[in-house]
């Protein structure tokens, strides 16, 4: 005879079943969101405080800039290669067999070193580190600053810009060895990357989108399966190999709206590093053909 | 294997509690809680640092606000300004009221999020860390550090729900800092809003007379 004690015992296995056969896998992140004229989160699972639309690149394709002085303390090799390395982890990342729908190229190093976002004429989602002066409050104590413009309604980011403090108070370190690493400074790019993906930080320790980070940790370089749910429900699997990675209304190598008779003042000034043969090579066969078909007639 | 993470723990829970404001007649108003949607990487300041940083230390209500572009440094962002209406000065002395700037805001159907910069709420009260920045300008000291919103507690039910600090909604990822030193943080949270005056007040004191030695 079946009794209510019973029933619940029976449902109390299942949910321990489940719990037991459910994968290890993560258990809360949170998207950044536009939430009316204030900032806001959304997160998995749903928190009281959810808000407005989650942030996110339409479709899934953009492309970083390293200002092309880079840093005393990283020239601009390491912090390409850097950039590129916490980018990538976040592309690789495991969506149950395949990966996210995101495609992030190096557009190669610009000129302009200023957060901006031209509204008239083309940007860089621009990697710049500052060894001067860091223009903002907290010098001594500031390490990395990431500003995000989107757009209000729909929530599509339009420009991602991250500011690196690296004057001389503050020690960023570069080593694989982590008893003399810092301040590491693949863990904080691998950290802003989430921000500038529309990531925002995660309630699950050991995250890489934690709030905590212990000076001298190279864990957060690689990414949690929490890390990991997140990117995979921003940007699901997709095919993003025809993708057009530039920023907004082109790449532009000096900073500030440039005049309209001059042109948008949008010029590619480096190529993508990744993946981006293959767009020049179909251009090049398609004026191939192009000349070949004009000739014949 | 990650390492354990030392600090701030109890920071995290802090996130969740719900936001505190004063209506009309006085009373703790509670309403849902805004999570950190933005994302810096700063060392955690010292209350005595940020002391340092702040000629003013006030609790303060925001009560208007206006975003628009604005050049800081090299740099053209949206910036907002926040007036703020001093219901008590805990170190310093001015104005009854004063328009902070911060990063970030609204400007028409643009939006711009600003990594650990302070984000005051409008009707919400704080305890606040002001500077001056070039210009004239009013900041908050630390940015994220040098906010901490009044909040009831949450579990307490009572009409007159004690009244407490929480961390800046907006604070950005936290390095622990090395050395012995504790945190602003680690000593302001969680104070109801008169002990942390009293934790203000003791600091500056103590700071004053080690200079004078």
């Amino acid at each position: 005879m079946r009794t209510a004690k019973s029933d619940a015992r029976r449902w109390g296995a299942l949910v321990a079943l489940a719990a037991l056969l459910a994968p290890a896998t993560a258990s809360a992140y949170c998207r950044t969101s536009s939430c009316g004229d204030d900032n806001g989160t959304r997160c998995v699972p749903e928190q009281l405080d959810d808000c407005g639309v989650e942030l996110y690149w339409s479709p899934g394709c953009l492309s970083f800039s390293v200002q092309r002085d880079a840093s005393s303390q990283a020239d601009l090799a390491t912090a390409e290669a850097l950039m590129e390395q916490a980018f990538t982890a976040w592309e690789q990342s495991d969506c149950g067999g395949s990966t996210p729908g995101i495609r992030i190229d190096n557009a190669g190093p610009v000129t302009c070193g200023d957060q901006e976002y031209n509204q008239t004429s083309g940007n860089a989602n621009v990697v710049v580190f500052r060894d001067q002066i860091w223009p903002y409050a907290g010098q001594g104590n500031t390490l990395a600053l990431t500003t995000v413009t989107y757009s209000l309604d729909s929530g599509e980011i339009f420009d991602a810009d991250l500011e690196v403090n690296s004057t001389p108070q503050i020690q960023l370190t570069t080593t694989d060895v982590e008893t003399d690493a810092r301040y590491d400074l693949l863990s904080i790019l691998t950290h802003e990357a989430g921000h500038m993906l529309g990531i925002a930080h995660s309630p699950e320790i050991g995250a890489t989108m934690t709030v905590e980070y212990v000076p001298g940790d190279l864990e957060l370089r690689s990414l949690s399966p929490d890390d990991q749910a997140a990117i995979c429900a921003a940007y699901p699997p997709a095919d993003t190999g025809s993708c057009d990675t530039s920023p907004r209304r082109g790449l532009q190598d000096e900073c500030g709206e440039q005049p309209e008779e001059e042109g948008c003042g949008c010029r590619v000034v480096g190529q993508p590093s990744r993946r981006s043969g293959g767009w020049a090579l179909a251009l090049l066969l398609g004026l191939g053909l192009w000349r070949r078909r004009r000739r014949g007639a | 294997m990650r390492k354990p993470f030392l600090v701030y723990l109890s920071l995290a829970s802090l996130l969740s509690l719900p936001h505190v404001g004063q209506d009309a007649a006085g009373r703790w108003e509670v309403s849902a809680p805004m999570r950190d949607a933005e994302a810096s990487t700063a060392v955690a300041y010292t209350l005595e640092e940020l002391i340092d940083a702040a000629p003013t230390v006030v609790i303060a209500k925001a009560i208007e606000r206006e975003s628009k572009w604005e050049k800081v440094g090299d740099s053209k962002r949206i910036v907002t300004y926040t007036k703020l209406e001093i219901a008590s000065e805990v170190l310093g002395a001015g104005p009854k009221t004063v328009w902070v700037r911060t990063l970030g805001g609204v400007v028409g159907k643009i939006g711009q999020q600003v990594a650990g910069e302070a984000r005051f709420e409008l009707g919400r009260t704080s305890l606040v860390f002001l500077a001056q920045a070039p210009a004239g300008i009013t900041v908050v000291a630390g940015a994220a550090q040098g906010h901490y919103p009044a909040v009831a507690d949450e579990a307490d039910e009572a009409d007159e729900a004690p009244v407490r600090l929480r961390v800046s909604p907006s604070l950005g990822k936290i390095i622990e800092r090395p050395g012995p030193r504790i945190t602003a943080l680690q000593r302001l949270v969680g104070r109801s809003v008169p002990d942390a005056v009293t934790t203000i007040r003791e600091a500056k004191a103590e700071l004053d007379a080690h200079r004078e030695e």
